[in-house]
This record gives structure tokens, sequence and C-alpha cells, in this order.
């Protein structure tokens, strides 16, 4: 029991530790966007309230077209610089002579690709919320510069026209619809990652190991191809949805020729992607123990 | 006296390369240890091996009754050859990081060696000379109350002056009762330290017995390390 619980230290230290080491550069993207969106939003906020604005109330007012464009465009750019960073930090920490101190700490190889994988998997997630958030953002503020160029009511008319290019009745269908759009992206995302750190794993074995980083891009475009090639196979047998019915609700089942509902979301692949990155973990943390080699 | 080292069959090749071939010896315990050999004959897979570093072999390692692993690693302090830090961190991170990790690390003991060896606790490590960045390995090693030590070329690439400071920071700060095994080439400048000796040549243990066996008949180490490796420098 007491060793369980030591056990269960080692892992959390092991969390905080990538924490901490992740934090230290990805907090400086957060903070670039944090800025031009604290601009955007106090340029913002002064456009709609100040009434007899000063000069520096004026420019922030100027800035914040620019500012929402800054704020979009970086949101987006997050989201690769993340993905970016997570795996050069996967290859830094443990396959440079700094693998010296991480494969020697009192932590199974699984444990040390779990704790990269929830800080990392945190931070991809993060950098999606923000760029949803940023987004949702831009679009408020766009109809507010329709409402402004056109009259009011364009609120209502972008509503219309995004539930009519959805061709969803609800609100909610809408929301719903794109937030499995977001899992889907998102979880092609984490198996772009799961397949760079198997073959960044597998290119660190000692045959590989002279041209390692040659080797895993070798490796890493068939597997991630074949994957998303296999990802796409159940939906062929069997069709997992998302049903969005015409009274406005939406709920899970198999997709059928007699089924009534406006629209049907193929979640077939999404789970066939967690599926693969479950096993592309297994199959890393493996290769991990048994097969590299620290230089 | 009990085995805290024992391997038996062992085996590791790389492909064809046959690094280790049917390795067998005990270690007892308390003792420092010389692992001798030249480049390449295997000392660093061993070491590799017993760190839990390398996993994939043959044959039946056991450090203090346990298989390479998790809970070995927890016994084991390593220096290894390579400085092995990541550059992000100041040298008071450093620590904190070992701290977190080892329960047998003395923080106190630390603080207290950084100040001797002339260490500022707040410089990067990326800033630091590769003496400094060594230094700093060396502290976090043997600032750990740890039942073996494995080091790994701790004098490789250092002045004479420095291997003193390095061999006496070692013999010092080592608890009683502790395993020490190095491996070096530097065999006259430390084997006065060495209770036993193992020798390895081309993956096959050639030598291993007590240094007051080997050196009753008044041969020095480095005497019989010329005899069993000289066979590999000849015309």
């Amino acid at each position: 029991m007491t060793g369980n619980i030591k056990n269960k230290n080692k892992f959390g230290m092991l969390l905080k530790h990538d924490f901490i080491a992740s934090t230290r550069v990805i907090s400086l993207f957060y903070i670039v966007e944090a800025f031009s969106l604290l601009l955007f939003f106090i340029g913002n906020y002064l456009t709609k309230n100040a009434t007899d604005p000063g000069a520096v109330a004026t420019k922030l007012i100027q800035i914040c077209p620019i500012a929402a464009i800054v704020s979009f465009l970086v949101a987006m750019l997050l989201i690769f610089l993340t993905i970016f960073y997570i795996i050069y930090d996967f290859n830094k920490s443990l396959y440079s002579p700094q693998g010296y101190l991480s494969f020697t700490l009192p932590v199974s190889s699984q444990e040390l690709l779990l704790s990269k994988t929830l800080v990392y998997g945190g931070w991809m997630i993060v950098s999606f919320l923000v760029f949803y958030f940023v987004t949702e953002q831009m679009a408020i503020f766009t109809s507010d510069v329709l409402d402004e160029t056109y009259g009011e009511g364009n609120v209502e008319t972008v509503t219309s026209l995004v539930t009519s290019m959805f061709n969803l009745p609800s609100y909610s269908q809408i929301v719903a619809s794109i937030v499995f759009m977001m899992l889907n992206i998102f979880t092609m995302m984490f198996l772009f990652v799961a397949t760079a750190y198997f073959s960044i794993s597998l290119a660190h074995m000692r045959y590989f190991q002279k041209r390692s980083i040659l080797w895993a891009i070798i490796i890493f475009f068939p597997v991630f191809f074949f994957l998303l090639w296999l990802a796409l196979k159940p939906s062929d047998y069997l069709q997992l949805i998302v049903q969005f019915k015409a009274d406005g609700s939406f709920g899970f089942g198999v997709a059928d020729a007699g089924d009534k509902y406006l629209m049907g979301f193929d979640i077939s692949r999404m789970l066939m992607c967690i599926i693969e990155c479950v096993g592309l973990f297994f199959a890393t943390s493996y290769i991990m123990h048994k097969k590299v080699n620290i230089k | 006296m009990s085995d805290i080292i024992s391997v038996k069959n062992l085996s590791k090749s790389y492909g064809k390369n046959q690094v280790l071939d049917n390795v067998s010896f005990k270690l007892e315990e308390g003792q420092i240890i010389g692992l001798l050999g030249p480049n390449g004959c295997g000392k660093t897979s061993l070491i590799k091996i017993l760190t839990g570093l390398i996993n994939d072999y043959s044959g039946e390692v056991l450090v203090d009754g346990e298989k390479p692993g998790k809970s070995s690693k927890a016994k084991v302090a390593f220096l290894p050859e390579k400085t092995y830090l990541p550059t992000y961190m100041i040298a008071k991170e450093a620590i904190t990081y070992i701290a977190d990790f080892y329960d047998d690390f003395d923080k106190e003991k630390a603080t207290r060696l950084m100040e001797v060896f002339q260490l500022d606790p707040k410089q990067k490590v990326r800033t630091m000379s590769k003496g400094q960045q060594e230094k700093l390995q060396l502290i976090l090693v043997m600032c750990r109350n740890a039942k073996i030590y494995i080091l790994d070329e701790p004098m490789g690439g250092v002045d004479p002056a420095a291997r003193d400071f390095i061999l006496e920071t070692i013999l010092k700060n080592r608890p009683a009762g502790s395993t020490i095994l190095m491996s070096t080439h530097l065999i006259q400048d430390v084997e006065g330290i060495f209770d036993s000796i193992l020798m390895i040549r081309q993956g096959k243990i050639r030598i291993q017995d007590s240094v007051e066996k080997l050196t009753k008949d008044g041969k020095t180490i480095n005497d019989i390390f010329k005899e069993v490796f000289s066979v590999d420098w000849k015309y």
C-alpha cells in the first residue's frame, strides 16, 4: 500500500515536471495571444462605449480590427506551435543525452509516456479551446460590424445563414455539430502526435539510430497514412453516427437508410482514431522499454 | 557479505555484433569495484543494463535481488559519462528535480556542496561550463544515500587536478556500506581505491578478483591491465 502511494507520488512528480518544462515554452505563445486579445477587447469595448474617445482610445479603436486578425492568426498558429513543440520536446527529453536522466528515474517507461501524453494532450486541448473561444469572439465581432454597416438584425441573419449552412433547425444542434467536428479534428491531430512519438521511438532503436531524424520521417508518413486509411474502414461495415433530428434534438445511433433524421455525423472514424492512439501508446511504451538505445 | 549485483549468463548483441557474451559475475555489497576495459569492450552496455537503460538482453541480472527496473532504479545512483541535465534548468531546480524523485536525496547536503563547489544556485545549466555541469551532476549523484553507485568514466576528459577533486568527493560522500561500481580507463589514478576489479575484453569477463589477490606478487592493476589488453595493440 505504501509502495503504491509512493509510486503515485512519483507519477505526480513526472506530471509536475513535464508541466513545468512545457509551460516555460508554451506559455510564451499564450502571452502573445493574451496580449493581442486584450488589445482587441479594449478596442472593442471602447468602440461600443466611448462617447468622446481621447487620442489613446482612438488608437486602440483603430487597432482593434488588426488585433482581432492577429488574435485569430495566433490562435490558429498556437495549435501548430503546440504540436510542433510537444513532438520536439518528446524527442529531446527522452532521446538526447537528457534521456539518461529520464530513463533512470524510478518510474516505468509507460509512466514516462503517460505523463507526457497527459500534459501535452492537455496543452493541445487548451490550444483548441483557445482557438474556439477566439473564433467565437471574432464571429460576434464580425456580426457587430455587420450590424453597424448594414443595420440591426444581422445577428439573426448570420444565425439563419449558419443554420441553413449546416441544414440544422436548432442552435444546440449547430453547437453539437461544431463540437463533434472539433473532436474529430482533435483526434486526428492526436493520432498525428501519437504516430510521431511512435516513429521517433522506433527511429531510436540501435539499427536506425545513426540517422534517427531521417528514419523517423520515413517511418512516420506510411504509418500515419495507413492509420488514416484504416480509420475509415469500420464505416464500411458499421457506421456509428450522431443523428440530428428534425425536432431539434440529437442522439447516437447506427446509420440506417430507414432512419429519419436531418443529418448524420459519422463518429466511427473518430472512435477508430482513438483505438489507434491507444494501440500506438502501448506500442511506443513497449519500444521505449525494450528497444530504444540512449546515445 | 551478500551479493548486491548478480549477473548470470548475460548476453547482449546489436545485430551481429555481440557486445556481451555469456557474462556471469557477482559483486559484493559495500565494495568499490573497478570496471575496466578498453573502449567498445562492453562496459557501457553492461552499465546500461544494470541501470535499466537497456532491457533487451538474455540472461539473468539482479540488482539488490531485483531485475533492473522501476524499483532498482530507486536504489541506484547513476552518473553517466555525458552531461544530461536539461539546459533550461537552474542549478537549484536540478536539485529539486532529483529530490522529488529520489527519497534518499539529501537536499541540505546538496546545498552545502553547491557552496563548497562554488556553484551559483541560480545559474542556468545552459550557461555553465562543462566542468561546472560535471560538478553539479556529481553533487546530484553523491548527495543520494543510495545503496549502489554506478559511475561511468567519472574522470574521463578532465584534468588531473579535477580528477583528484572528483575522487575525493566520491569517497567523502559515499554512505557507509554502499557499493560503488566505477568504470574507468584511467587506472593509474584510481587503482588505490578499488577493493576488487572486473576486467572485460571483447564482451567476456577476463579477470574478476580482489585487488589484494591480484597485486600480491607486486604487480599493479595497471600492469595487469596492460598484460590483458596489450594483445589488442600488437602489430
